[in-house]
């Protein structure tokens, strides 16, 4: 019977615990949503093909940071907690980390650095004129973002067109990689 | 094996649970009332909230080659005279509306981190700027002497009159903020005004306080005259 008694007492703890959405699928950890993530652009890279006339030269890729991302490119609608921010942010520096590999299997340029920082605008001062074409991500708000080059013949940056009318993943990089190399082109001209 | 038990073993089970049940309910009442002094309506804490007002960067619609100077001077009244520290930013309230202190995520007083906040905006627009951080106490033109003279073409110095937002069921976000432009000399190029101090919530719609205080700073800072002064 003390037996009995004894069972009785249960303590049933509840906790409540994030859940991160990649592709629509829930993951228990940011880590591996992230992972996810990662295994998703490295399938999107091995899709693309590389150029058919390489350009040459070298280019400098210029993506935003973490922090930056965590200020300008997730949005807060619904008041996500502070891990679920941390998380978007990684996943979007990840996101546009990765157009430095699909640049390189593109084969326009004979080298390519890429720089991740805090404002990918000012940081053009710092590698103009060392390059032949400066690519960089432009951040406004979550929804206002685009990709830009810059040749040191020109001043202004020019916005690199995406097809956003074709299927997410690898179509949609792959003409991005046109876009950047009709663009030269247009340069040489 | 044919084993009864016995009866009185029986009944001290029986009272044993009607005990357990009893002291269930009054725990469970009391918890209920102290757990939602301390929570939001949405079942959030409400002790000990922060806000980063550091990632408030303000999209800046314009470009300018000048080298910019940015400061805050906090004049909030209850700030100025003691009543709260520099780094209070609000309220956020428990199921039973009764307050509890929000303070920035840093530590730091609320200049600073809109300091920090204006600076990274213009940064992200390519525009070199720096930032000379300011005690609340100063009056506007101990402010202004703080810059360091020949360093940069334009001041910018930011005024908070205002600026606590108040989190229940909706978030009511109050502002009155000040932003003015300065030559190198000191001399004042132009002034532009924000404010909502009398709005209970109904004109304005606020997602989170971070992101009202984003939209604030882009509306003052993209003011025709300021960046026409800034070139």
């Amino acid at each position: 019977m003390l037996k009995v008694k004894a069972a009785l007492l249960v303590l049933v703890c509840f906790g409540c615990t994030n859940t991160f959405i990649f592709n629509n699928q829930p993951f228990s950890s940011a880590d591996a949503a992230l992972n996810a993530h990662r295994q998703h652009l490295k399938n999107v890279e091995a899709e693309l093909k590389p150029v058919e006339t390489p350009y040459g030269g070298s280019a400098a890729l210029i993506t935003p940071s973490k922090r930056a991302c965590k200020a300008l490119g997730v949005t807060r609608m619904g008041r996500p907690d502070n891990e679920i921010i941390e998380y978007l942010a990684l996943y979007l520096e990840q996101e546009f980390s990765f157009y430095f590999r699909y640049l390189l299997k593109s084969n326009i340029f004979s080298s390519v650095d890429h720089f991740i920082v805090d404002f990918p605008r000012l940081h053009i001062n710092e590698v103009y004129g060392c390059y032949s074409v400066i690519i960089f991500l432009d951040m406004k708000s979550p929804s206002q973002q685009a990709w830009y080059m810059i040749v040191p013949a020109e001043e202004t940056p020019s916005q690199i067109q995406m097809d956003v009318m074709l299927e997410g993943g690898a179509p949609r990089v792959q003409s991005w990689i046109y876009a950047i190399r009709r663009a030269l082109e247009e340069v040489d001209k | 094996v044919n084993e009864t038990i016995p009866l009185h073993s029986v009944l001290n089970l029986i009272i044993f649970l009607v005990l357990t049940i009893i002291l269930m309910c009054i725990t469970g009442c009391f918890s209920t009332v102290f757990v939602d002094t301390f929570s939001g309506p949405g079942g959030e804490e409400v002790i000990g909230r922060t806000e980063d007002y550091r990632i408030a960067w303000p999209t800046i619609y314009y470009t300018t080659d000048k080298d910019i100077a940015v400061g805050v001077i906090d004049r909030r009244p209850y700030i100025v005279n003691g009543s709260n520290n520099s780094s209070y930013v609000g309220l956020m309230r428990a199921k039973y509306g009764n307050p509890w202190h929000v303070n920035t995520e840093t530590g730091q007083p609320l200049s600073h981190d809109l300091t920090d906040a204006i600076v990274s905006g213009f940064k992200s627009a390519g525009i070199n700027a720096s930032s000379v951080k300011l005690s609340p106490e100063m009056k506007k033109q101990d402010g202004i002497n703080r810059f360091p003279t020949g360093k940069s073409d334009r001041i910018i110095l930011v005024r908070i009159v205002e600026w606590q937002s108040d989190t229940y069921t909706n978030i009511v976000f109050l502002y009155d903020l000040n932003a003015e432009v300065y030559d190198e000399n000191g001399e004042l190029l132009a002034k532009a005004c924000m404010k909502n101090t009398d709005d209970p919530g109904e004109r304005q719609v606020v997602f989170t306080p971070v992101e009202a205080a984003r939209e604030v700073l882009i509306k003052v800072l993209n003011e025709e005259c300021i960046s026409k002064a800034l070139q």
